[in-house]
């Protein structure tokens, strides 16, 4: 049916979001990054002048940038799903695309910090805090570049849309994922850069 | 409040953490354990607004919500408790 919503509504007006097995998945690997969290802060206590010097060497105004990066990038992703879900092929298309642009814009500041860093002599092996910093940080840029597959795949079933063709639940479990991914840069970028 | 009205709330509290964590904290005797929890209680208010509006978890079946709910009040309480006294 045409405007068919993505998952089943109850006559409660709730809604599953995608799929819901995926949540488990979601929830378990958001605990695994909320212990990463405490590990970091267990470290810092432990020894704040190195930590503290450490953190210096970090530019926060590119993990800021990266941030506005992520942010943007899932808003675009919710205005391409609303699309999706009025069957707009083409603006759902417009919009996913925007959301991976900005996706692969945070890959390539990640990677000139990454690169940056080597460039100064400070690798995982430096001291503590940069072991953390690049594990954390590592395992989530290995959460955007499965994020930016995941769009690609979903830019593929939108442009189905088309057709009249549609995978509206996985593409919504698709959305979550990336919106995760967001979600868990939102706490490591102030706790790895920010926090004094 | 609408998917833009949340892009934009999103935002401005990312400018404001970088405001705040790259020395502007006002006056000189502002404890970094204050800021520390500071700047991550706004970290985990972005994070409930994404679960909330993005993941669309304000329109789940209650379990879910609940869950999710759970995570937040658990990760987000025990990590500022832990920001506050380390």
């Amino acid at each position: 049916m045409p405007g068919e919503s993505a998952t089943a509504q109850t006559s409660s007006g709730e809604r599953m979001p995608g799929e819901s097995g995926a949540w488990v998945f979601f929830l378990a690997d958001m605990t695994v990054f909320a212990l990463f969290f405490h590990v970091f802060l267990y470290y810092r206590a432990d020894d704040p002048a190195l930590s503290a010097a450490s953190q210096d060497r970090l530019n926060p105004h590119l993990g800021a940038a990266n941030t506005l990066l992520l942010l943007t990038s899932s808003w675009c992703v919710v205005v391409g799903m609303r699309a999706a879900a009025r069957l707009d092929a083409s603006a759902s298309v417009r919009w996913l695309v925007g959301g991976l642009a900005c996706g692969v814009g945070f890959c390539a500041v990640k990677i000139y910090e990454y690169a940056d860093k080597i460039g100064q002599g400070l690798t995982p092996r430096t001291n503590e805090f940069f072991t953390y910093y690049f594990v954390f940080t590592g395992v989530h840029f290995l959460h955007v570049l499965i994020g930016c597959g995941v769009l690609l795949w979903m830019i593929s079933q939108a442009r189905r849309l088309a057709d009249g063709r549609r995978n509206l639940s996985h593409m919504e479990t698709g959305a979550c994922f990336w919106h995760m991914v967001d979600l868990l840069w939102i706490v490591l970028f102030p706790l790895i850069y920010l926090c004094p | 409040m609408n998917a833009a009205t949340v892009w934009v709330t999103l935002m401005l509290a990312t400018l404001f953490s970088w405001w705040l964590g790259t020395g502007h904290a006002p006056g000189d005797g502002t404890s970094p354990a204050l800021a520390r929890t500071v700047i991550l209680a706004v970290a985990f208010f972005k994070l409930w607004l994404i679960l909330r509006y993005f993941m669309h978890v304000r329109q789940a079946p209650r379990g879910l919500r609940r869950c999710c709910d759970g995570w937040v009040v658990i990760a987000g309480g025990s990590v500022l408790a832990a920001a506050l006294w380390s």
